[in-house]
């Protein structure tokens, strides 16, 4: 049985479906993050969680009990809000005893689990500050601390790095990976960053609209997407418009209009005629001069459209017969050596035959 | 601080003047030179018609000089100190009624949509439409013995064997006027504090294992004390030198400091005694506000 159960939960506002028969199984001691475009329903299905909002149907069961009768102060659920919700007049000690006074733990325990998380993230010297004497990064963990030091079933975190500069938003990802694995307690994790719900879960639900369109671990997610918006959501994919052409045991032959043919791994129920997209990473794509690439089954020639230099590696748009844009991706690894090619140079690009995949419509 | 002022360009220093120079000039004109007047005139003997005694004159036989005869009069008769007392306790229970009673409603308007926020502080602040005075009398027909109050509130004493009651011209009609006259001053800056609170707070708090009970003592409360200083102050201070209320709804018995001081200048015509009795009214209020800051100041620390 997992941890927690989200079974056909809708929430509606009004006409709007926030979430729509939603269900879901997080696992004990799970990073477990709910990821999409802003009002896609991640965060209704959170404060649902949590306790601020119930659903219109279905239910949510945390350890196999219904939660529905349970109000929010009540529910082992503890949530890091976005804007830290710190209390402003009591300091740190105070602020992280707060659940623990609530729960009416005995005071010396309260001081010592105190302590305890206080050395957890790293704030020992900061117990007696207030919230306004503190940085953005160290609010943030004396809100993990708060949410943390009672022990909840469950800790939901909402758009918890949004509020970081990118620099303190990588070092916060890996304190929070190895917080999550010290103290063992199941997180759901809420996020518009692909980035950081790649970087940090064990397994990600990607939302659209209200409903969830693919569930997995980051990397099948990554390399597997199973829909066209969870390929062009989570990171970046080239896209061409096809029509499967032949569909054999191995393999799929494409009919690109205006470029030709590809040949692409194949795909259960991918019958002669159903239209799609090809998809592929740009770093799939290989980038040559004339001939270089001859031995890849698909190769086509272009012209470099524009390139993009970020440092470890250029990004070349290159523009292709049929006036599509291709993205390679190549890095920069030979010293002091960038720009392999420029804006105009006639190009061919190539991927292999087990590269990319069909999306059917 | 002055080392910045220094630093600053000539343009910038002469607009810092041309800002703070006319609220300066009317604080010293109006404040600072009246209480030194004050000062000096209760050092003096009174005049015969009112003012102030000459400081030097030939005739042996008119009080002249300086002299500390008003505050050795002052703290020789017990009667001041009593009016002082009641007069705080006034203002005092005034202030009380005001925070019970502004509290509720302000945190009430501070929870309200955002639309109906702006009309319900306006309906707060409405009453200043009309004349002040006006109001104050029109408490004179609410609480006379033929109005609707006092017939229901007799017939009802009469009913249980009781006997009637005089509501006007007593302290409880002195009272319900004060704070009918001082509500909005307690609302609003309590609605100004709790409409800044972060609403986040309160589900984090209610996350966390706080019932409702707990969020508002632990959260709203605290964070809602420098509203209830301000709004305190706004209240206890004018309370504790009014005259009017009294004047008009007070019973012969209920003279406060205010009615006091207004005494001595109108009626008695003792100037230095009714200078004497306002530094005493005014280190008494800066007595009290030193006292709520440094209370302040310990809960407040976080500000």
């Amino acid at each position: 049985m997992a941890q927690l159960e989200i079974r056909n939960v809708t929430r509606r506002f009004g006409d709007f479906v926030a979430v729509d028969d939603v269900s879901l199984n997080i696992e004990a001691g799970e990073f477990f993050t709910l990821l999409g475009p802003s009002g896609c329903g991640k965060t209704t299905i959170l404060r649902m969680i949590a306790g601020f909002d119930l659903p219109d149907a279905g239910q949510i069961l945390l350890d196999g009990k219904d939660l529905a009768d349970t109000p929010a102060e009540k529910r082992p659920v503890h949530t890091v809000f976005q804007s830290y919700a710190l209390f402003p007049h009591m300091t740190v000690a105070q602020n992280i005893a707060f659940p623990l006074r609530m729960a009416r733990r005995p005071a010396g325990e309260v001081a010592g689990m105190t302590r305890d998380i206080l050395e957890q993230v790293h704030l020992t010297d900061k117990a007696e500050a207030y919230p306004h004497e503190l940085s953005g990064g160290q609010k943030q963990r004396v809100a993990l601390a708060c949410g943390l030091v009672n022990r909840p079933r469950l800790l939901l975190l909402d758009e918890p790095l949004g509020a970081l500069d990118a620099k303190l938003r990588e070092e916060m990802q890996i304190d929070l990976i190895n917080l999550q694995r010290d103290v063992g307690i199941t997180f759901v994790f809420v996020t518009h960053a692909q980035v950081e719900a790649l970087a940090l879960s064990h397994r990600i639900a990607v939302m659209d609209q209200g409903k969830v369109a693919q569930v997995d671990e980051p990397a099948r997610l990554y390399g597997f997407p199973q829909t066209r918006f969870v390929a062009d959501f989570i990171g970046h994919i080239n896209q061409l418009e096809a029509q499967v052409a032949e569909a054999t045991h191995g393999h799929l032959r494409l009919a690109v209009a205006g470029l030709g043919e590809i040949i692409a791994p194949s795909l259960k129920d991918a019958a002669v005629g159903v239209k799609g997209v090809f998809a592929i990473r740009p770093e799939q794509v290989r980038i040559g001069v004339h001939g270089e690439l001859a031995e890849l089954k698909n190769h086509f020639s272009g012209v470099v459209n524009n390139l993009l230099y970020r440092g470890e590696v250029s990004m070349y748009q290159v523009e292709v017969a049929n006036g599509a844009m291709i993205e390679a991706l190549l890095p920069n690894a030979a010293p002091g050596k960038a720009d392999l090619f420029k804006v105009g140079d006639a190009v061919k690009l190539g991927w292999r035959h087990d590269a990319g995949m069909f999306l059917h419509d | 601080m002055t080392e910045r002022t220094a630093k600053l360009p000539h343009a910038a220093r002469l607009a810092k003047w041309l800002v703070s120079g006319p609220p300066f000039l009317s604080l010293l004109l109006f404040f600072v030179m009246p209480s030194i007047i004050m000062v000096l005139a209760s050092f003096r003997y009174p005049g015969e018609f009112g003012g102030l005694a000459p400081l030097t004159a030939p005739d042996p036989g008119v009080l002249q000089g300086v002299t500390l005869e008003t505050y050795r009069f002052f703290f020789s008769d017990p009667i001041y100190g009593r009016v002082f007392v009641k007069s705080i306790l006034m203002a005092l229970a005034t202030t009380l009624i005001c925070l019970t009673m502004a509290y509720p409603l302000a945190l009430l308007i501070a929870r309200s949509p955002k639309k109906s926020r702006d009309l319900m502080a306006l309906l707060v602040i409405l009453p200043f439409a009309s004349n002040f005075l006006i109001r104050v009398y029109a408490w004179m027909i609410v609480l006379g013995p033929q109005s609707a109050l006092s017939r229901l509130l007799n017939g009802f004493l009469q009913g249980v064997g009781m006997e009637p009651v005089h509501l006007l011209f007593s302290p409880f009609a002195v009272l319900v006027a004060m704070v009918y006259v001082h509500l909005p001053f307690m609302v609003l800056p309590l609605y100004t504090n709790l409409e800044k609170h972060d609403p986040a707070l309160l589900d984090a708090a209610q996350d966390l294992g706080a019932n409702a009970w707990q969020r508002f003592w632990r959260v709203t409360f605290p964070l809602s004390l420098p509203g209830i200083f301000s709004g305190s102050a706004l209240v206890f201070i004018p309370v504790l030198g009014m005259f009017a209320v009294p004047d008009i709804l007070g019973g012969t018995g209920d003279m406060l400091i205010g009615n006091l001081i207004k005494e001595q200048f109108l009626g008695t015509r003792d100037w230095p005694f009714g200078s004497t009795l306002s530094i005493m009214l005014t280190i008494a209020v800066l007595l009290i506000a030193w006292l709520a800051a440094k209370l302040a100041g310990r809960r407040g620390s976080y500000a």
